[in-house]
């Protein structure tokens, strides 16, 4: 078995390849390659070198069917979502998650609608936390 | 081997290489005066045979020698013999004794070295050798980065004796020789610019085609030896900045595309931030940029490349026979001058002479009333 090295975070064109295939499923290179923005005019070869990187880095894992291989992700989105973020606290909000939200609550680049959703989200956390 | 005969072949070797250097600034300077317009291509070609020359050198001024005394017994290329020549011919107004001195310099200096006497002595064996242990060691830093580099990437292709790694760890595409291999390391974002993975590639490769990687692995090994000398710097940076140059100029022709779509390449890369650098100590590069320190220097080589690629002329006009009489020049010219360099093996007939006319004038001295 082909040892895997072990990676955290995808790179800007991997994160690109792994949006198309959270929002596929499974899919092969060429199903990939349709998802992405159109004018993106990549190489059958550069996409299918992209994707047995994320193999071996262990972010998807692959099954032959016939001729083609078929991908499908290891991490789901919102793992990575989340890995993603406490990556981003510790670099850049010395290890303070509330550091980063308030960033994000003062920026003004919220709607009021998006910030009543946030309260009530906090709400229904904190209600949990008092029951 | 005595620690004499080691001090003797380290200033030697110095001596080759400020030679070198002197020769290959004279032959630029002729080039420039005669007006010849040369391909940075045949300005490699030169310094490439320049260093050839200088490690060929101890050989073929003892060649150059023996030919002579072949041809022409007694006759000597060794600059001593030649100037005690000339002082027995009258053609210098200085007393004996002041003359020997003179031209036993050099053995005093190594000797009160090795005594290891005087202060300035030790200080500077402790110069040194501290000098020398720093750049071995900024050397094993430089290779185990690269062993790391290439271990942390991607194998992606091996084409010959070639393998190209894709990496998340570099920003800048560079090329190593490696003990078997040669290894050709890319930022693993290249891959969705086509445009840039041809440049790059091409780049790295013309590298490893005319030698490049080699030279500056070479060339690095002799860092620690030679770190102190300004020829060595002159020569280095020469080597780096003629490599890019005629790089670039093939790259140019092979691809056949336009230098300002290549600079712009060359820019993008520049642009993108991070990525390690000690790995690029050992190999070539496709821009040496860094993201911290040396930036105007790096920015300045860049603007110097962007120049010239707005100069750039098709390789192949520099003729084949007139670049061999020059290399042919540059050989003689160095062994020369190394065979000028070379201590003598044995007293010549004139040094023995000249020893007897010192006694005579120490003898005269001490009579004197």
């Amino acid at each position: 078995m082909r040892k895997r090295r072990a990676a955290n975070l995808l790179t800007e064109v991997e994160l690109e390849f792994m949006t198309a295939l959270w929002a596929l499923g499974r899919g092969s290179v060429r199903d990939i390659l349709d998802r992405l923005p159109e004018g993106r005019a990549l190489a059958y070869t550069s996409g299918a070198t992209v994707m047995r990187i994320l193999d071996d880095k262990g972010f998807v894992e692959s099954t032959k069917e016939g001729n083609v291989l078929v991908y499908e992700p290891v991490l789901a989105k919102d793992e990575y979502q989340k890995r993603s973020l406490e990556n981003l606290s510790k670099t850049l909000f010395d290890d303070t998650p509330a550091n980063l939200v308030v960033r994000l609550v003062d920026d003004g680049g919220l709607s009021d609608e998006e910030l009543e959703e946030i309260r009530a989200i906090l709400n229904r956390r904190l209600g949990d936390h008092d029951r | 081997m005595t620690a004499r005969l080691a001090l003797d072949l380290y200033i030697d070797a110095n001596l080759i290489l400020i030679l070198t250097v002197l020769l290959v600034a004279v032959m630029r300077a002729a080039q420039r005066l005669g007006r010849a317009r040369c391909t940075h291509r045949a300005q490699l070609t030169l310094l490439q045979t320049a260093l050839v020359c200088a490690l060929l050198s101890p050989v073929l001024a003892t060649g150059l020698g023996a030919a002579l005394s072949a041809v022409s017994p007694g006759a000597t290329l060794n600059a001593t013999d030649l100037a005690v020549s000339t002082y027995l011919r009258g053609g210098l107004d200085i007393p004996a004794t002041e003359f020997e001195a003179w031209l036993d310099t050099r053995a005093q200096l190594t000797e009160a070295f090795l005594a290891q006497g005087s202060a300035p002595a030790m200080l500077l064996a402790a110069g040194l050798l501290g000098g020398a242990v720093l750049m071995l060691i900024r050397l094993a830093r430089a290779a185990l980065a690269v062993r790391r580099g290439l271990a942390q990437g991607f194998l992606w292709r091996r084409s010959g004796s070639v393998d190209i790694h894709l990496s998340d760890h570099v920003a800048i595409p560079y090329a190593v020789r490696g003990l078997r291999r040669y290894h050709v390391v890319l930022p693993s974002g290249v891959l969705v610019r086509t445009a840039d993975l041809r440049i790059a590639l091409a780049h790295e490769f013309q590298h490893i085609r005319q030698g490049d990687t080699a030279v500056e692995l070479f060339l690095e090994l002799l860092r620690p030896l030679f770190f102190w000398n300004p020829a060595y710097l002159i020569l280095k940076r020469g080597f780096e900045r003629t490599q890019e140059m005629a790089c670039d100029e093939r790259v140019l022709d092979r691809l056949g595309i336009g230098a300002q779509e290549y600079a712009a390449c060359l820019l993008r890369f520049c642009g993108r931030r991070g990525g390690a650098t000690r790995g690029q100590a050992l190999g070539v590069a496709l821009v040496r940029w860094t993201s911290h320190g040396k930036r105007r220097a790096a920015s300045r080589e860049l603007q110097q490349r962007f120049r010239s690629l707005s100069d750039v002329r098709p390789p192949g006009r520099t003729r084949p026979v007139l670049r061999g009489a020059a290399m042919g020049v540059f050989a003689t010219l160095l062994a020369l001058s190394v065979a000028g360099l070379q201590s003598p093996p044995d007293w010549s007939h004139e040094r023995l002479m000249l020893s007897t006319v010192v006694n005579l004038e120490r003898l005269e001295a001490r009579n004197r009333p």
